[in-house]
């Protein structure tokens, strides 16, 4: 289990339009537009505070809003999805 | 660095420790990457490449024309005016001599008037594109 931790970019880095199931996310310092689908928006959600979070604190804190399956694969899942975000520059390992 | 863990969803918690009433969340089966697809616009993609992207002045469609002081395009040996440059300069020698150096190879006076033609250029024209990503931040 990774102990890394992750925080949201500052907010006003992107620029969020829902859209139906799907939200753009346009972030500033890259120009660029990424299009999120579930669980995406619900991670960042959960990020809002601006906690820095493990992997396994995001998840509980998801866990408590949805059901997300089994634990060990809903963690390998939040892991992955930080791990993209992280290279994407939407989410910074703190 | 742990938060403290009184958020506010607390009150959707419920006291139902199966808590039925909580969105089933599909996590991404096995690629996570594909919640998300990125776009980059044109002209993100153009600014990595200012540093070789090139403005002919004038543009090659009128070659051999001269450049009035005010940028104006002119016939070649209008009195004030400046001949064309011999070869395009580089998106970062543009960039540079907006930010007060000077265009190489030129007087001051001609370095203004070829500056007044680049900041002339418009969408469609030759050399647009490129200066247009060098007012790009970053």
């Amino acid at each position: 289990m990774t102990t890394q931790r992750y925080r949201r970019e500052d907010a006003d880095a992107t620029v969020a339009c829902a859209l139906e199931d799907m939200a753009l996310l346009y972030h500033r310092p890259s120009g660029q537009t990424h299009m999120v689908i579930s669980p995406v928006p619900e991670l960042l959600d959960q990020m809002g505070d601006g906690a820095a979070l493990t992997p396994q604190e995001l998840h509980d804190r998801m866990a408590q809003l949805y059901d997300l399956g089994p634990r060990e694969e809903a963690l390998a899942q939040v892991e992955a999805h930080l791990a993209e975000l992280a290279a994407l520059g939407l989410v910074r390992r703190a | 660095m742990s938060e403290p863990e009184n958020s506010p969803e607390k009150q959707d918690d419920g006291f139902n420790p199966a808590v039925p009433s909580r969105r089933q969340l599909l996590m991404g089966g096995a690629v996570a990457a594909s919640a998300i697809v990125s776009i980059r616009p044109a002209l993100a993609n153009t600014a990595a490449s200012v540093l070789n992207c090139t403005i002919n002045v004038p543009d090659q469609a009128r070659a051999g024309q001269a450049i009035a002081p005010t940028g104006q395009v002119v016939p070649a040996g209008t009195p004030g005016s400046f001949a064309s440059a011999g070869k395009p300069f580089t998106g970062e020698q543009v960039k540079q001599a907006m930010r007060g150096g000077r265009l190489p190879g030129t007087a001051y006076d001609q370095n203004q008037a070829y500056l007044n033609y680049i900041r002339r250029l418009q969408s469609g024209t030759s050399g647009f594109t490129c200066y247009a990503s060098l007012q790009m931040p970053r």
